[in-house]
Formats: C-alpha cells, sequence, structure tokens
C-alpha cells in the first residue's frame, strides 16, 4: 500500500509529506516504528494501519488505549475525516488523494504528553538480583543438610560408600563431625568412627574399649559395693575423648576424694579404711605390708602396719645390720676389706622404679662366702638347703676318708692290690672311715650351723634327732620384696636424692627395722593438690584406680580389702 | 511517649541479658574439671542448651512478628529482648565451644550463629541510626511525596519546553526520560546517577546531577537571541537545578532505605542456616554419643 | 387537562413505589409522578453492579414491591417488574413544579405544563433535590451534562467545565488529561472544595494546564450546528465572553427541596437546614391531606421508606394502620412490665419527661425505635466516670445518683435527663451513674438525639440551658444549688468559633471566662514575633480564668483548634459566682498557677511550639486517640499496616505513606477517633459507632453508601470489599507468595477505586476504617507490631505532655 503521511507539529499551520510504502504501517514509541510517537503513555508498539476490502484498516495492539472519534477502539474500518487518538498524537484520515490508498495527517501535540513516571524505575530491589533472603536461607540450609548431615550419614550407613566419600578430595565426610582429636595413645584408631561409635545414638560401650584393654579391672565391685557410686560409671565417664588439649587419664584426686574423704559414712564403718582428703594435711600414715612367719602352719603371714605402728618390726628373719655393711671405714669382705654403699647390694632395676630383690647369691655371696673347711677354700656350700648340709659334708669327708689323704693318725690310704683290680680297704677300715667322717662333718656342720656362715644371717636352731644325732634347722627368711603394694612409687624421679634421704639404713643396727620412711618425709616436698609450697601431689600420683594386681574392692569378703592385700598372680 | 526498643522498659531484657551472661560466665570459670573446658561437661551441656533454645527463640521473632493478633507482650518488647538476649547468646555459645574449634559442623554452626550475631548487632546499629539519617535526608516527606514533587516538577519542565525550540524539548524530555534512580539494585545502593541525555551532535552523554543537560541549556542560551525563549530556557535551568537536587534527595532516601535492611540478607537466611548446622550439630553430638 | 385521582404520589423512589403499588393493588384511582425517566433515580445513579443493602435487618418489610439486599441491577429490574405486575399508573418526566389546594382537592402542576388533580398528595421526593441546572438558554441534553461517567472516554475535546465545588474540581483535573478544560467559577476563589482539591486545582490552572475563568456566570449556549463545537457566553466581571466547546460539564450541586416543600405551604420547625418537616405519627405535614414520606421525613432507609409507604396510603384510605415497628416497640417496652399499649407509653414518656414533650409523635416514635428502654435494679451501674459512650438519658420514672467526684452525689428525679455533657462535647462521661429506686431510663443513641435537637428548637433551647447550668455546677459550684446557680447560667453565653478562630488575643481586655463545650483550643503566646501554641485545652475545661480572676489584660491568645464551642461568663458574673463560693477562688488560682508552669515550659523551647502548631494544624485539636509515628525510630518496615491489613480482613486502615512530617514527629493517615466524628454525621444505617472505650468503628450492617469517606476530612476512611484474611504463615515461610513480581505489596493501603480483593458475586465495598482494634485484647494491632516503639497511639494530653517533657 502506498500512504500519503502529512505530519503536523503543535498547532503550526504548515506540515511535512512523505511517502510509505509497506504492507502495515506501524505506530508507536519504539524508534523502529514508521510512525514515532513521543510519549511514554504510548507503548513501543501500538497500532497498525493496513489497507482492507480497499479501505484502511486500523488494528490495535495488546491493550494500547487508542481512541478513534473519541471511542476507545480495539480496531476499526476507517473513514476519511475519522480521528484517531494515541497518547498526546492525533491521527486524522484525510479525504484521498489521487496515486495513495489513503492520507493520513499526523499531528502531535506537545501539551498533555505524560511525565515519566520516575517510581517505576526504582523497581529494582534485592530480589530482581536475584538473591532473596528466602533463596538464599534454602541454599544455605540445603547445603548444609547435605554436606554435613546427608554425605557423613551414608559414610555411617553405607559401607559401600564409605571409602568413596572418605578418599574423594571434594566431598566432605564424617570427619565434619568430630569434634575434637583423639588422644595419642588412640591414634591408630585412625577416622573409623565406628571403631568404638559402634551403634548411633548409643554411647560408646565399655565392652568396646575392654576389647583392647583386656585385662583392665574395675577399681570396685559396682554389686558388691554399690556405695562406691560406680554402678552408673563408664569408662568413658573418665576417660574422655575429643578434647583439645587431649587428656585421657584423669589426674584429678576429687573423683577418689569423693568417697574416700568420707569412706566410713559410705561403707556404714565396716572398714579399717581412713578417710583421705589431701595429701598433706589428711592422708594417713603410710602402711607397709610386714611379713611373719608362723612357724606351726610353715606360712608367711603378710600384715600392713603403719609406720608409726610402735610394734613395727620386720619380719623377715635375717640376720642383718645395716651399719655394719655400711660401715664407713668398710667391711672385712672374702678377700679384703670392702666398703659398701646401698647400690652395692640395691640394684636399680632396669627401669630405673624400683630395686632388684636382693639375693644372696646376687648381693651376699661375694662376702658370705659358704666355705667350710679351710683346707679346701675353693668348696663352698649351697645356699638355703640347710637340711642338705650335714649329708653334703659326711659325703665330703667320707670321700676324704676313705682315700685317706685327710684321715688322722698318719693310716694310709687304700693301697690298690693290683692293678686293674678295685682297691678295696678293709672292711673294718672303711667303717672307721665313715665314722671319723660323719664325726668330722657334725662337728663342721655344729660350727657353720651354730658359729659362722649360717648363723651371721640366720637363726639356727638346733634339736636332736632320734638317733641322738644333733640337726639344725634354719629359719626361714623372706625379704619383704614390695613394701607399699597399693601404691606406685618410683625410684627415678627420685634420683637425684640420697638413699638416706628417705632411708635410715646407717643407723639400722638390725633387721628388724624398718626402713621405709614415714609420709612425713615425703610431705617435705610434696603437698597436697591445693598445697602452696609443694609440689601438688594428686592420688594418682603414687595410688592407681584400676590395679591390675589388685582384685576388685567389695569383691567377697567385706573383710577381704581390710587385709586387701592378697598374693599376686605370678 | 516514644520508648525505643532498646530502652525498653527500662532496658529490662539488657538486664536479663547481663544476668545470664553472668551465670553463664560464673558457671563457665567455677567448672572444676580434670579435662579441658568443652561442650560436653555439664556446664558445657548446660550452656549448649540454653544457646540452642536461646536460638530457636530469637528466630521465633520472624513467628511473633507476623502474628498479629497475638498480644504476648508487643512486638517492640520482643524485639528489645531478641537484640539483647541475642548478645548474651554470643557469650553463651562461645563459653559452650569452650573454645575448642575445628574444622567439623560443629564450629560451622558457632561461625554461622556468630555472623548471624554480629549482623545483627550491625542491624541494630542501622536501626538507631538510618531512620534518623533518613528523615534528617528526606526533610519531612516519605519517598511518594518526593516522587510527587518530582512529577511536579517534571510537569512544569515539560510544560515549559513546549514553549521552546524542538531540539530542546527533545533533549530536555530524553534528560527526563533518561533519568535513573538506581535500576541496577548495586546503583540503588551507591546512590550511584547513571542518567544519561541524547545530545543531538555528541550522542549519548553522561548526565550526572543533570549537569550535561544544564550545560546544554547554558549552550541555548547563548546563542538564544528570541526573548521569551531565552527567558523559558532560564527558567528550564533553574528548574534543572531545583530537579537535580530533588533527584540526589530520591536517591539519598533509597539508599539509605536500603542499607537499612541490607544486613537481614545477612541475618536471616544465616540464621536459618545456623538452626539446621546447629541441629546437625546436636544429631552429630548425640550420634556419636 | 387535568386528571383527578384519589391519591397522587410524588417521587417514584421506593416510599413512592411502595405508595403507588399498594394503592394499584387496593384498586384506588392514583398517580405516580416521577420527574427522571426511571423509578428510583438515586439509585439509578449507583455505580454499576452496586450491592444495596435492606438495612435495618429487624425491621419487617411491609410492601407489594419486593426489596431484598442485592446488586442495583437487580433490584431495579425486580421493581420495574413490580410496577407492571401491580399495573402501577405512572408518569414519567412529570417534574413537579407546585402544589395547591386543601384536601381532597389539591392541584399539582407540572413542569411540562399539565396539572393533576388530587384529593390526597404524598410526598417521597427525598432530600437529594433537583440538580442544579445551567438554566441558560440552548442548554441541551447532548451538550450539557451534569454528571461524568468516566473522564477516560473522552479525549481531544475542548470541554467547559461549570461549577467550583469538589466534583467540578476532580472531573475538571480528571479531564485535563485528554482534553482541554476550562473551568468555570461564579466566584473569584475556589473556597467551597477541600483542601485537597483547591490546591490540585490551584497547580492545574497555575501550570496552564487548565485555564479558568473567574466571577464567571454562562448566560448563553449557541445552538447546535455542523460544527462539533458550540459557542458559550459569560458574563463575567468585565462584560460578556464566549468560548467554544465540544461540551459543558456543570456540577453545580443540588437545590435541597426544602424550598419547594416549603412552597406546597409544609411548616418546618426551624431554619436548621436539616430540619426536617414537621408531620404527624401518621405522616400527614401541617398540610392536611399532604403527607411526607422517606428520606425527606427523616427516613433515609429504603426498607423504611417503602414501609411508610404502605402505610400512608392505608391512613389516607383511613384505615387504622400500625406500623411496621409497632411490634418492634412493644418488645422494647416490655422491660417495663406495663399493659399500657404502645402508644399509650409513648404518650406518658412525652408527658412524664418535659425534654420531649415538643417532639412530633413521629419523631419521638423512631427516637424511642431507636433508644433502649432500661428498667434498672437499684445501685446498677448506669455507665461510669471516664467512660467513652455518649448516648443521653432520660428518667421516666424513678431516680438516679449522679456521683461527680467524691462529694455528695446528685439526685436527679423523674423527668430529668442526664449524659448530655458526653452528648454534646463527644468527651469522656465526667460522672459515674447509678440507678436510684424502681428506675425507668429511656437511652437515646447519640445519633437520635442529635437529629432531635436539630429538629426541635425547644428541645434544644433546654438542653443547651441545662448543659450551661451543669458545667457551671460541676465546675465551679459543686455545693450551690441549680436555683443559685440559675441568674448566672442564663447570662452566660453560647459561642461557636470555626477552627483557627481566634477567642481572644494577648492583650485584649479580660471579659470573659470561657468553658468548652465542644472542640478544643490552643493556647498561644507572642514569641519572637510568632504566635506560638504553649498548650492545648480540651473540651470540658476552661480558658480564660487568668483575666477575670484580676481583671488584667489577657497573657495569651486562645484559638479554636477545631470547630468548638464555648461557654462564657462575664467577669461581672464571675465574681458573683466567686462570692456565691468562698473556695472558688483557691480552687481557680491553682489552675491558673499550673498553667503558667505549664507556658513557662513550653515557652522555653520554641520547636516544643512547633511540634503543637504542626499537630494542631493536622487536626488533632479534636482527635482523643492518634497514630503518631516518631520517624527517628520508623525503619520502614510496614509492619504496622501489614499487622492492620492481617488483622482487618485484608485491608490496612492506616496509610504509612500518607501524612505530614514535622521534626520528627509522623502523623500517617489513620483515624483520630474524633470527638465529634465527622463520619458519624450522615451514616444511614447508623452503623459508625463509639465503643466504651473510645474507639469510632464501622459495624457490619454498613450499607457501603460512602458517605463517611467522604465526610472525613483526614481521608483515614475507604471503600474495599472485604479481604481473604490472614495468609499462612509457614506456607509464607517456607514457599513464599505465589504473587506477581509487579505487585510485591499487595496489603497495603488502597486507593477508593482498588481497595481490597477482587469483588465476588455477593460482596460489596464497605466502609473501613481504624477500629482501634477494639476486639483484639492488648490494644491497636499497629502500636504492638511495631518491633523498634516508632508507632504509638496517643491521646491529644499525652503528647502535649510528650513534647513538654521531651523538649524541656
Amino acid at each position: 500500500m502506498r500512504l500519503l503521511i502529512r505530519t503536523k507539529l503543535g498547532n503550526d499551520e504548515d506540515f511535512q509529506e512523505r511517502d510509505f510504502l509497506g504492507a502495515v504501517l506501524r505506530l508507536g514509541r519504539a524508534t523502529d516504528q514508521d510512525v514515532v510517537v513521543d510519549d511514554v503513555a504510548v507503548p513501543l508498539s501500538c497500532c497498525e494501519f493496513l489497507i482492507e476490502d480497499q479501505g484502511l484498516h486500523l488494528s490495535v495492539l495488546d491493550d494500547a488505549v487508542v481512541f478513534v472519534n473519541n471511542k476507545r477502539s480495539k480496531g476499526a474500518m476507517l473513514a476519511s475525516g475519522d480521528v484517531i487518538n494515541v497518547g498526546s498524537c492525533r491521527l486524522t484520515v484525510m479525504d484521498p488523494v489521487a496515486g495513495y490508498d489513503a492520507v493520513l495527517m499526523v499531528l502531535t501535540e506537545r501539551r498533555g504528553r505524560k511525565t515519566v513516571e520516575l517510581q517505576d524505575n526504582l523497581k529494582a530491589s534485592l530480589a530482581t538480583t536475584g538473591v532473596s533472603k528466602r533463596k538464599l536461607s534454602w541454599l544455605l540450609v540445603l547445603g548444609i543438610v547435605a554436606s554435613c548431615l546427608i554425605l557423613p550419614l551414608l559414610v555411617l550407613l553405607e559401607p559401600s560408600l564409605r571409602e568413596p566419600i572418605r578418599t574423594s578430595a571434594v566431598l566432605p565426610d564424617d570427619s565434619l563431625w568430630d569434634s575434637g582429636p583423639l588422644h595419642q595413645a588412640h591414634r591408630m584408631i585412625g577416622d573409623d568412627c565406628s571403631a568404638c561409635h559402634e551403634a548411633p545414638f548409643v554411647r560408646v560401650q565399655d565392652d568396646t574399649c575392654l576389647n583392647c584393654h583386656q585385662k583392665m579391672t574395675h577399681h570396685a565391685d559396682s554389686v558388691q559395693f554399690p556405695e562406691a557410686g560406680l554402678t552408673e560409671a563408664r569408662c568413658a565417664t573418665c576417660h574422655v575423648e575429643h578434647n583439645d588439649p587431649s587428656v585421657l587419664v584423669q589426674r584429678d584426686s576429687r573423683g577418689c576424694i569423693d568417697c574416700h574423704e568420707n569412706i566410713e559414712v559410705l561403707t556404714a564403718a565396716t572398714t579399717t579404711l581412713v578417710p583421705v582428703s589431701d595429701f598433706e594435711s589428711a592422708h594417713p600414715e603410710f602402711k607397709v605390708s610386714l611379713k611373719t612367719y608362723d612357724v606351726g602352719a610353715a606360712f608367711w603371714r603378710t600384715e600392713r602396719v603403719s609406720l608409726s605402728d610402735a610394734s613395727l618390726v620386720d619380719g623377715s628373719q635375717l640376720l642383718f645390720p645395716h651399719d655394719v655393711h655400711l660401715n664407713p671405714e668398710g667391711i672385712e669382705g672374702a678377700e679384703a676389706r670392702v666398703v659398701l654403699s646401698c647400690n652395692s647390694c640395691h640394684q636399680l632395676e632396669s627401669g630405673g622404679a624400683s630395686y632388684l630383690p636382693v639375693t644372696m647369691e646376687k648381693d651376699c655371696a661375694s662376702c658370705h662366702q659358704l666355705t667350710f673347711d679351710s683346707d679346701f677354700p675353693e668348696r663352698q656350700l649351697p645356699h638355703g638347703e640347710a637340711n642338705l648340709l650335714v649329708p653334703i659334708l659326711e659325703e665330703f669327708y667320707a670321700r676324704r676318708t676313705l682315700l685317706g689323704a685327710d684321715l688322722e693318725a698318719g693310716r694310709p690310704a687304700f693301697p690298690a692290690e693290683r692293678p686293674g683290680k678295685e682297691t678295696r680297704m678293709e672292711a673294718a677300715l672303711r667303717e672307721q672311715a665313715l665314722v671319723l667322717a660323719r664325726r668330722q662333718a657334725l662337728s663342721t656342720a655344729e660350727t657353720i650351723f651354730e658359729e659362722t656362715t649360717c648363723a651371721i644371717c640366720h637363726e639356727v636352731t638346733r634339736s636332736k634327732s632320734p638317733d641322738g644325732q644333733p640337726s639344725w634347722t634354719v629359719l626361714p627368711v623372706q625379704l619383704v620384696d614390695t613394701w607399699m603394694p597399693k601404691s606406685v612409687f618410683d625410684h627415678k624421679p627420685h634420683v637425684e636424692q640420697t638413699c638416706d634421704s628417705c632411708h635410715q639404713a646407717e643407723q639400722s643396727e638390725v633387721a628388724t627395722d624398718v626402713l621405709m620412711p614415714k609420709i612425713e618425709s615425703c610431705q617435705t616436698c610434696h603437698g597436697g593438690e591445693h598445697s602452696e609450697n609443694k609440689l601438688y601431689s594428686e592420688c594418682i600420683d603414687c595410688h592407681r584406680f584400676h590395679n591390675p594386681n589388685q582384685s576388685l574392692m567389695g569383691q567377697g569378703d567385706v573383710s577381704a580389702y581390710h587385709f586387701g592385700f592378697l598374693e599376686m598372680d605370678p | 511517649m516514644f520508648e525505643s526498643f532498646l530502652i525498653h522498659r527500662s532496658m529490662r531484657w539488657l538486664r536479663w541479658s547481663l544476668v545470664l551472661m553472668l551465670i553463664a560466665l560464673v558457671g563457665y570459670v567455677a567448672q572444676d574439671l580434670p579435662v579441658p573446658r568443652n561442650g560436653g561437661t555439664a556446664v558445657g551441656y548446660a550452656l549448649g542448651t540454653v544457646a540452642a533454645l536461646l536460638m530457636v527463640w530469637l528466630t521465633w521473632l520472624g513467628r511473633r512478628k507476623r502474628n498479629y493478633r497475638s498480644s504476648f507482650g508487643t512486638v517492640k518488647g520482643w524485639t528489645s529482648a531478641h537484640v539483647y538476649l541475642g548478645v548474651a547468646l554470643i557469650v553463651v555459645a562461645t563459653l559452650h565451644t569452650g573454645f575448642q574449634f575445628g574444622a567439623n559442623v560443629h564450629t560451622l554452626a558457632f561461625v554461622l550463629m556468630m555472623l548471624v550475631c554480629l549482623s545483627g548487632i550491625y542491624g541494630v546499629w542501622a536501626y538507631s541510626r538510618y531512620p534518623f539519617k533518613i528523615n534528617e535526608n528526606s526533610k519531612g516527606k516519605m519517598r511518594a511525596a518526593l516522587f510527587e514533587e518530582l512529577k511536579e516538577e517534571d510537569r512544569q519542565i515539560v510544560r515549559l519546553v513546549g514553549q521552546v525550540d524542538q531540539e530542546v524539548d527533545k533533549v530536555v524530555r530524553g534528560a527526563l526520560e533518561r533519568t535513573e534512580i538506581g535500576t541496577r539494585y548495586i546503583d540503588q545502593l551507591l546512590g550511584k546517577d547513571r542518567s544519561s541525555v541524547q545530545l543531538p551532535d555528541k550522542g549519548l552523554c553522561d548526565n550526572r546531577d543533570m549537569k550535561t543537560v544544564a550545560d546544554y541549556l547554558v549552550g541555548v542560551l547563548d546563542t538564544c537571541d528570541n526573548p521569551s525563549e531565552a527567558e523559558a530556557v532560564q527558567r528550564l535551568l533553574t528548574l534543572m537545578g531545583r530537579r537535580a537536587r530533588l533527584l540526589s534527595r530520591i536517591r539519598e532516601d533509597v539508599r539509605l532505605a536500603e542499607l537499612l535492611r541490607i544486613w537481614l540478607i545477612i541475618h536471616i537466611p544465616f540464621a536459618f542456616a545456623a538452626l539446621a548446622a546447629v541441629a546437625i550439630h546436636v544429631v552429630a553430638v548425640f550420634i556419636y554419643w | 387537562m387535568t386528571e383527578k385521582y384519589q391519591i397522587a404520589v410524588v417521587g417514584a423512589g421506593p416510599g413512592g413505589l411502595s405508595a403507588a403499588a399498594h394503592a394499584a393493588t387496593l384498586e384506588v384511582p392514583h398517580v405516580l409522578l416521577e420527574k427522571s425517566p426511571a423509578v428510583a433515580d438515586t439509585i439509578q445513579k449507583y455505580q454499576k453492579g452496586k450491592h444495596v443493602m435492606a438495612e435495618p435487618g429487624i425491621l419487617p418489610l411491609r410492601s407489594e414491591v419486593p426489596f431484598a439486599q442485592g446488586t442495583r441491577e437487580h433490584i431495579l429490574s425486580e421493581w420495574d417488574q413490580s410496577l407492571a405486575d401491580n399495573g402501577v399508573n405512572i408518569q414519567f418526566g412529570a417534574e413537579v413544579t407546585s402544589i395547591e389546594g386543601a384536601k381532597g382537592d389539591f392541584r399539582i402542576s407540572l413542569s411540562n405544563g399539565q396539572q393533576v388533580q388530587a384529593e390526597a398528595v404524598v410526598l417521597g421526593i427525598g432530600v437529594q433535590g433537583n440538580l442544579r441546572t445551567l438554566g441558560v438558554e440552548g442548554e441541551s441534553p447532548d451538550f450539557v451534562e451534569y454528571q461524568l461517567d468516566d473522564p477516560d472516554a473522552i479525549t481531544d475535546e475542548t470541554i467547559l467545565v461549570v461549577g467550583a465545588g469538589d466534583a467540578a474540581i476532580e472531573n475538571a483535573v480528571a479531564l485535563a488529561e485528554h482534553n482541554r478544560v476550562t473551568i468555570v467559577n461564579r466566584r473569584d476563589e475556589f473556597a467551597r472544595a477541600k483542601d485537597g482539591n483547591i490546591a490540585l486545582i490551584q497547580a492545574a490552572i497555575e501550570s496552564g494546564e487548565i485555564t479558568c475563568l473567574y466571577n464567571s456566570v454562562p448566560s448563553g449556549i449557541s445552538p447546535a450546528s455542523d460544527e462539533p463545537t458550540r459557542i458559550v457566553s459569560f458574563s463575567t466581571a468585565d462584560g460578556e465572553a464566549t468560548v467554544a466547546a465540544n461540551r459543558v460539564i456543570a456540577r453545580l450541586g443540588a437545590i435541597p427541596p426544602r424550598s419547594l416543600v416549603e412552597s406546597f405551604g409544609v411548616e418546618f420547625p426551624n431554619k436548621d437546614p436539616a430540619s426536617l418537616p414537621i408531620l404527624s405519627t401518621r405522616y400527614e405535614s401541617s398540610v392536611e391531606g399532604l403527607y411526607v414520606i422517606g428520606a425527606l421525613a427523616g427516613y433515609p432507609l429504603i426498607k423504611q421508606a417503602m414501609n411508610q409507604g404502605y402505610e400512608v396510603v392505608e391512613t389516607i384510605l383511613g384505615r387504622e394502620v400500625q406500623p411496621a415497628d409497632h411490634d418492634l416497640l412493644e418488645d422494647k417496652f416490655r422491660t417495663l412490665g406495663t399493659n399500657d399499649s404502645v402508644d399509650d407509653v409513648l404518650a406518658r414518656m412525652q408527658r412524664d419527661i418535659p425534654l420531649f414533650s415538643e417532639v412530633n409523635p413521629l419523631m419521638f416514635r423512631e427516637l424511642i425505635l431507636d433508644s433502649k428502654v432500661h428498667k434498672p435494679s437499684q445501685g446498677e451501674l448506669i455507665f461510669s466516670k471516664n467512660d467513652y459512650t455518649n448516648s443521653f438519658y432520660s428518667i421516666l420514672q424513678g431516680d438516679v445518683r449522679i456521683e461527680v467526684d467524691s462529694g455528695t452525689p446528685i439526685i436527679s428525679g423523674q423527668g430529668n435527663f442526664f449524659g448530655e455533657l458526653s452528648l454534646l462535647s463527644g468527651r469522656r462521661r465526667s460522672a459515674t451513674v447509678r440507678a436510684g429506686d424502681h428506675c425507668e431510663l429511656i437511652e437515646t443513641p447519640r445519633k437520635s438525639m442529635n437529629k432531635l435537637l436539630n429538629s426541635v428548637a425547644a428541645a434544644k433551647k433546654v438542653l443547651d440551658e441545662t448543659f450551661v447550668l451543669r458545667v457551671i455546677q460541676g465546675r465551679f459550684a459543686p455545693e450551690l444549688s441549680i436555683e443559685a446557680l440559675q441568674p448566672i447560667a442564663s447570662a452566660a453565653k453560647l459561642n461557636e468559633y470555626q477552627a483557627g478562630e481566634t477567642i481572644f488575643s494577648e492583650g485584649d481586655d479580660a471579659d470573659a471566662l470561657h468553658l468548652i463545650r465542644s472542640g478544643s483550643v490552643s493556647i498561644l503566646k507572642q514569641y519572637e514575633g510568632k504566635d506560638l501554641p504553649m498548650s492545648y485545652v480540651s473540651a470540658g475545661n476552661y480558658v480564660g480564668e487568668m483575666g477575670v480572676l484580676g481583671g488584667y489584660k489577657r497573657s495569651a491568645t486562645v484559638r479554636a483548634s477545631v470547630k468548638t464551642q464555648t461557654v462564657s461568663i462575664d467577669a461581672d458574673n464571675f465574681k458573683k459566682l466567686l462570692a456565691l463560693n468562698e473556695d472558688l477562688r483557691a480552687r481557680i488560682s491553682e489552675v491558673v498557677s499550673g498553667r503558667l508552669k505549664d507556658n513557662m515550659s513550653n515557652q522555653s523551647s520554641e520547636e516544643a511550639g512547633g511540634v503543637l502548631d504542626f499537630l494542631l494544624q493536622q487536626g488533632l485539636g479534636e482527635a482523643t486517640d492518634v497514630l503518631l509515628i516518631n520517624k527517628s525510630l520508623c525503619i520502614n518496615c510496614d509492619n504496622c499496616e501489614t499487622a492492620c491489613a492481617q488483622t482487618h480482613d485484608g485491608t490496612s486502615r492506616l496509610n504509612r505513606q500518607g501524612g505530614a512530617i514535622f521534626a520528627e514527629v509522623h502523623v500517617p493517615t489513620s483515624c483520630r477517633h474524633c470527638e465529634d466524628p465527622h463520619c458519624m454525621k450522615d451514616c444511614p444505617p447508623d452503623a459508625i459507632q463509639r465503643a466504651p472505650g473510645g474507639e469510632v468503628f464501622i459495624g457490619d450492617n454498613c450499607i457501603g453508601c460512602g458517605n463517611c469517606e467522604r465526610n472525613c476530612p483526614y481521608d483515614v476512611i475507604q471503600m474495599a470489599y472485604p479481604g481473604s484474611g490472614e495468609k499462612s504463615f509457614w506456607r509464607n515461610l517456607f514457599l513464599g507468595e505465589a504473587q506477581p513480581v509487579s505487585n510485591p505489596d499487595p496489603v497495603k493501603w488502597v486507593t477508593p477505586n482498588d481497595a481490597g480483593a477482587s469483588p465476588q458475586a455477593s460482596a460489596i465495598k464497605k466502609a473501613v476504617k481504624c477500629d482501634m482494634c477494639k476486639d483484639l485484647s492488648g490494644g491497636p494491632a499497629c502500636v504492638r507490631a511495631c518491633p523498634t516503639g516508632a508507632a504509638n497511639r496517643l491521646s491529644p494530653e499525652q503528647f502535649v505532655q510528650t513534647i513538654s517533657e521531651r523538649l524541656v
């Protein structure tokens, strides 16, 4: 179609003319429109004009507001003289001119144009940036749930996924749930949470701990001894893992004191245990486990006796004057005079915590040689075989007599009658020689038992056997190996101290002296847990809560823990 | 009669908050433990429970605020309590951690919670500062009124340009149409003026504070020989100046209003995130009891 | 040519239709004269689809014409149908210009020159009156229009808008968007319109969008021609002028029908333009045989008018008919336990209560219908001091004890009344009242009482005098007897001041003391050349006492902050009063020193005065409780509006974006619960009530007429569809709202055109406004929902105190 468009501005009389050739004449605010209406109230594309059925037809796009002859229109056939209003623009259909399909007069009035609605420009808000509080919330919550809940749960519940997730470089795993490092002692467990946490929502079971700590004993039998209040206690009650810094063993004395400061109340006075609440101010004197030999029962009985007990006597039945041995001038040894010190006999064990037991063979024999005949200084008697002593001596002297070398009266030894023929003594001579030997043996035995070798260290009793021969019994000796079995003492930290700062051996004249230091000796350096000027000493520094060498408290007879100390397993 | 939420009822909630913080601190310090202080002790559990309940309750403000019929306290009272107990939460929750941190969900929960608390503290600061500034800036007019004023200004301008040269008309009207008050969010936040104007010989130019169009009008005034038109251009210049001032005031209003609430974009999503993390924290702690 | 009928009914409104239909059913010769081309002109003008209510619900309908609530279209079509079914003889386009003659022979002249004769005439012409017309030569309906339906439907025309009222201004501004508009004002300013509209038109005129012709009166219109425009000529101050225009829209208001009715010989009780003609119980006017029904008889509701139409025909035919409300009244009187008939009880009431003796029986009946009859037991509380009720009580029998402060109670006996103080001032009750022995009381609502006072001058006079007496007694001399005060009271003057009017100025001679009867005043002092408000005094208190005590000059200016009535006692009389009562001087001195202190404190701060001035300018002087927002605490969260919308059917009754700000005080658009609420003035179903707590609220029986919206000077009432209620919190929390991005704030203050949710089939727009959440425990939701404490509702006394405290 071909249209003639006359454009008029304002109320001027003159106008511009232009031709339009095309199928559709488009009108709107956008610059690509054929007729541009400069009015913000007009849509970018507003309406179109086209030739239809020989006439000019108007079609209105969408909801554009277009008036035809002052009536709102959705589209109409136009006739000459019709007036179309679009915003500030007025179009009039003019009488046709030859050569054109139609003529349009376009008048844009400047008044009445709408102003820009700037508020509309302010639509932008946070929401338009694609970020909304709700969206962000969901994102964060879902992200956290996925990474911190779902993935760790998968690791926990689905074994097949465990390793892939754990080894993945990017995926978080159940280490996210780890609240702190494991104690060094437990490092070998690694990141296998289920090693200890066997079932979800169930606390770590004691059995799980005991899988490794098989010999661990309880402190007290919770059934027999409910007063201790240990019924509810689990391993993990005290041994708290996943802390930083990691502390697996509680040094705190509080737990001990809780029970022990009122132990007599707790046990309803069935115990002889003494209340303890502080090492310095409220700790009983040490008790040593002393042994006494019950002759009748031939049994070593152990008894714990307080160091402050007046009747404190060591019952080892050994005769041993420390002062003599420690004489700074020295003491006569086997070959020469020797000066002894404590560690001449008391030797630290390799760990340095305690001393090796003192034994005759190791510590005494170098001086106290069990010789019996000065002519045979190399011959020694066996130690600890008192009942064999006389027969050994008899044998020794019999041989001597029969060989003759030793016999008195210069009698020759039994000569050999002829080569190859057994040397035989006369029967009478042999008889006599044996009697001599026996007499010699008894005489030597009497000296050894009663005067020299044995009697130096042992108490020996002499009795008459039914045949009228004398016999000797050496009282058994048992040295105390562990004086204080209920505590642990480590000599190593004390190695800087001299022995006599604790053990007054130089003044000890007899072996019945107990040289264990009293508590006050410790207390010169060690204070309680709240001490101001001494070493803080917690219960656990000396005592062990779980003592595998010790039976459960409260187990069996109540009096058992009175005696407390039973023989340990070998 | 106008009692701010910060001084609500003689700061009753501040006092409660201080009491809570004091109890938490004393409880924490007074613990006599063989192990390092941590969340798993009795005091730790107590602090953790209090902190978790506090978090749920603090988040519940969002519910209470929308429970318009509720007469369970006033929203102001709740806000006051929210603010002060939120501050107390920082102390309670930090003590609950026992200062043990690591790369785990437990620390994540704590960090998120701290983010929420700290953004909240910024919020309190914003709430006590920006309303005053907004009112100062808008000189006792609501934003709608400012826009109304602007519209009136524009109407006058449009009327005036009807009396001047067609080209000037086009430039000025173009300047009005291309006036921007922060079409993008970031512009609103920075109060940035991205207005532009189409000049006949120079094309699209920056028109910050209506400066370019003003310069253009001065140029027109120079070459103008029609006295009535010159007067109109002169008046246009005055109006443009007024318009620029008004626009900057609107921009400032928009900027301040945005600053007043932008912290909520951290505060609220992270509050939910923190709740989720705390829930997982609790689950994780009890799965591995 | 004249036709003669037994009954001529003028006006085919609801009343007229009903009367004519009844006459037609009874086959009585009748005619129904209607000036417009269709029935029920007023209803025809309602907007399309408007839902029409059938209030009052308790009243039975007694008419051949059906009526139930429904859409305008449905009701009109039913009426048209009924008109045809009953064979009503109706003449359209028959405007009555005069009625002459007497009973049995009325001659009715019509504007088309015809005359109708009738034995009896029923007037049902309503109160809308006739639209004022241009009344110039060449006026034709296609060129001169008297209303404008859709301003957007007209473009690119030259239009003359004639008139200077709100309607003219609104039309002119709307039309100017697409047209060239000239507004024609017969005066030299726009004084009759609302402030907002005046500002609007002045801006438009100044900007040149609208041309204005002042002091111009249209004098002629050229005949229609081929030209689309016609020439309208004017007489202006400078002589004749002409304008070519496409159309003329004349918005000249309506002529009240009173003058027309008076020209028929019907008498009115007084000059008050609101008063209604004097009628008998059977609606007969002072002209025998001429009956008045419907709104003009004081019954603005459709159902009442229709019942009257029925009754009046019965009456004309000489039949005894009990009015439709008979049963209701009988019910009401059952409390009294009497066997007397309704009419007897009514008569006894009028006889025993002097105040009602001169009231016309019809009006009295209506009054009692609105009233409640109480028979309280002895000692029962009628109302307590500081209640916000304002109904009026008259004592039919027995007595009541009025306890003012702690003094001896005043005993008031049969025939007396009480409660007038609150009725007139809109203030809280000033005393507690308890029932005495064998007490029977009539409680009349404020609205009915005001109607009565406007119509019956005698009653108004009695009430005014009693008011003055009691105020003087209550305020100054509780110990003195009424008799002793009588001379002083009768010398007191009743004054009325418009808002902003000065009662007396600083430096004037102190000649009188003013007791504020209603409204409130501000006290201003000169401060650096400006009048700054120092204090605010509400109704029930007095001002000017400083002057009269010593006879000095006025120490401050007193200005009415709203429309105010005062009772003034001149200095001489006041001295008499002082002489009668020795304690009075001491008490007044106390008030004086208190106020001096007040003045001192406010004087120290110009800002305080400024804020007070601002608040009073915002009309807070007549408020009882107003929402203020402290801008330095407000964080724009809109929780106040949301809370309001959520607790009130989805439509907020406050507009936080609206209203003015001064310093940091923002008065948002929200109801102030005025002492004398403007909205209550013209509510046909009496739906707007004041609750005992002072809350002015709109009841469910609102018919959606929009009168209150128009009457409110503070634009706090909107018309809205009932909303969809509250949103689900959890849904919103997890999913957000399913709403288009373009509409981010769905529940905010709405403009009247789009208020509320989408209209449902049966829904109508009803008026909504703040009810101070009277049904919610804990107080207004907006205040309770404010997270920062920025929003607060205060009484004027509180905010005056706040301002003084804050700034001193």
